[in-house]
């Protein structure tokens, strides 16, 4: 895995860009709940899931996103979409 | 015995401010709220100036994260109706509404809003990013952001109001036909309390073009000339834009009186027309206007005699000047030559959609202080307009019990509420 997608390095991304979105000077951690902590309502989501798109270079569709519950899950499905591409362009 | 409505908060931003101090302070004072537009290329329209509210730092009212995701109408709307609710005494520390704390509180709490041109500034940043990056460049909240009924939604959304829940668009009679929805829902006991009021940012390219194109605007402020806007003066050339936003919390007076409340006015009155003329112009004979303003006084049982005050729509465009002053002669009949007419939207701009709360908001202070502003830039009458309009300098009167307060939108659609000092 390249090192701009460790699980450190990603979740350090995704923390930055939910961070400016809900306006948080608090410091998130892995399992903080994205809807039950943050608030996060469907739309947020959605500009969530183009943000990390832009970030990360890849397309996570807005329904997976949607799916995520908590950080983790986030960072995980970036991962995956991650690995996914790097399997598409072998 | 048919219940009485009151007024028990409100909330109001100008081109002066937040609050109705400030507002009701420049009037006093004189000062004018216009200024050469500077938020956007002015150069395709006439009318360059307008009341902009310049240093407007919503973040102090409301947080960054609500302030991104929507239009500065939608914006104006918020904070203007959360001041309200908190001027009813309906807010708790944490900012949200009483009835919270309450299984299915707000189910019985109903919004109205009147707008005209919705939330045109984020439409049309979204618009340029649509064109030069392609859709993924949009946000997300153009959905949620553009259109008119979305200070309804956001405000509904931010305090948990549950109940019915109207937009009026009808140019500058919008916000007078919420507040008149909003007794009406009250009155058929369709909702226990109802916020109501208008919204309006037509600051921007797209928007000002909108109603530059309505043939209605002043021309005369092509030079950035701030003395422009001049309802019932010889020198009237039409409507100066403004923005803003005014709203109210609106009870049955028993329910207000029980719980305490403190009452600003009784909306004792209130009745909508239409001139059925024509898709622009209104009625030159001004005999649909009168009606409105006569069955909201038969309403509230208050006779032309025993009317104090006008507070006249007052476009300064010059037929419907003449329009509206035909209107008050047949509606006040021989008593229209001693009620003061006044028209103090001369010093700041016309908020269209947020025009008549806004002066609803003036005329509650103005009954409560007995002073009644001025149009700020009248010299002379104009032809046909020949009541007794109160010009340059406010007015002390003896006794402001009641005051009519009208609005008239494109094509004659007419407003009017009468409002009554609460005894």
């Amino acid at each position: 895995m390249a090192q701009e997608f460790t699980q450190e390095n990603v979740f350090a991304r995704v923390e930055k860009i939910i961070s400016v979105q809900v306006g948080s000077d608090t410091a998130l951690s892995p399992g903080t709940h994205l809807q039950d902590d943050l608030g996060m309502d469907s739309l947020e989501l959605v500009e969530l899931s183009i943000a990390l798109g832009n970030e990360f270079g890849i397309e996570l569709p807005d329904a997976d996103v949607h799916r995520c519950a908590t950080l983790s899950d986030i960072v995980q499905l970036v991962q995956s979409a991650e690995s996914e591409e790097k399997v598409k362009s072998v | 015995m048919t219940a009485r409505v009151v007024i028990t908060g409100m909330g109001v931003i100008s081109p002066y401010g937040v609050g109705p101090a400030i507002l009701w302070d420049k009037l006093m004072a004189g000062e004018t709220g216009l200024k050469v537009l500077t938020s956007f290329d002015t150069s395709h329209i006439q009318c360059k100036v307008g009341g902009q509210f310049s240093d407007f730092r919503p973040e102090s009212y409301i947080s960054p994260r609500i302030v991104r995701k929507v239009d500065r109408f939608s914006t104006l709307g918020l904070i203007s109706a959360q001041q309200a609710l908190q001027d009813a005494d309906l807010l708790l520390d944490n900012n949200k509404p009483t009835w919270s704390q309450q299984e299915h509180g707000g189910d019985r709490v109903g919004i109205t809003v009147g707008n005209n041109l919705g939330g045109w500034e984020f439409a049309e940043r979204e618009l340029r990013n649509l064109w030069k990056s392609g859709p993924r460049e949009v946000s997300p909240y153009m959905a949620t952001a553009w259109f008119p009924a979305a200070v309804q939604g956001n405000v509904a959304i931010q305090f948990g109001i549950k109940g019915i829940g109207r937009t009026f668009l009808s140019d500058r009679a919008s916000g007078a036909l919420a507040l008149t929805h909003a007794a009406d829902c009250l009155i058929r006991g369709r909702a226990d309390i109802m916020l109501a009021g208008g919204a309006e940012a037509p600051f921007s390219p797209y928007a000002a073009l909108c109603y530059e194109t309505s043939g209605f605007m002043s021309t005369r402020a092509a030079d950035g000339s701030t003395d422009v806007y001049r309802p019932f003066d010889r020198a009237h050339d039409g409507l100066v834009a403004a923005e803003g936003a005014a709203f109210f919390v609106l009870e049955r007076a028993e329910d207000a009186l029980s719980r305490g409340a403190k009452v600003h006015a009784e909306v004792a009155g209130w009745a909508t027309t239409h001139d059925g003329y024509d898709f622009v112009q209104c009625a030159p004979d001004g005999q649909r206007y009168a009606a409105a303003m006569t069955q909201a006084m038969d309403q509230a049982g208050v006779t032309a005699a025993t009317l104090d005050c006008v507070f006249a729509a007052g476009s300064a465009v010059p037929d419907e000047d003449v329009s509206e002053t035909r209107a008050i002669h047949l509606a006040l009949g021989n008593e229209a030559p001693r009620v003061p007419v006044s028209t103090p939207k001369s010093a700041f701009g016309n908020l269209f959609g947020a025009a008549m709360p806004v002066d609803t908001a003036i005329a509650l202070r103005s009954m409560q202080e007995k002073v009644i502003p001025a149009a700020l830039h009248f010299d002379q009458p104009a032809s046909g307009c020949d009541l007794d309009y109160v010009a340059r300098t406010p007015r002390s009167i003896d006794r402001l019990d009641t005051c009519l307060v009208n609005a008239r939108g494109i094509g004659g659609t007419n407003a009017v509420v009468l409002l009554r000092r609460w005894l």
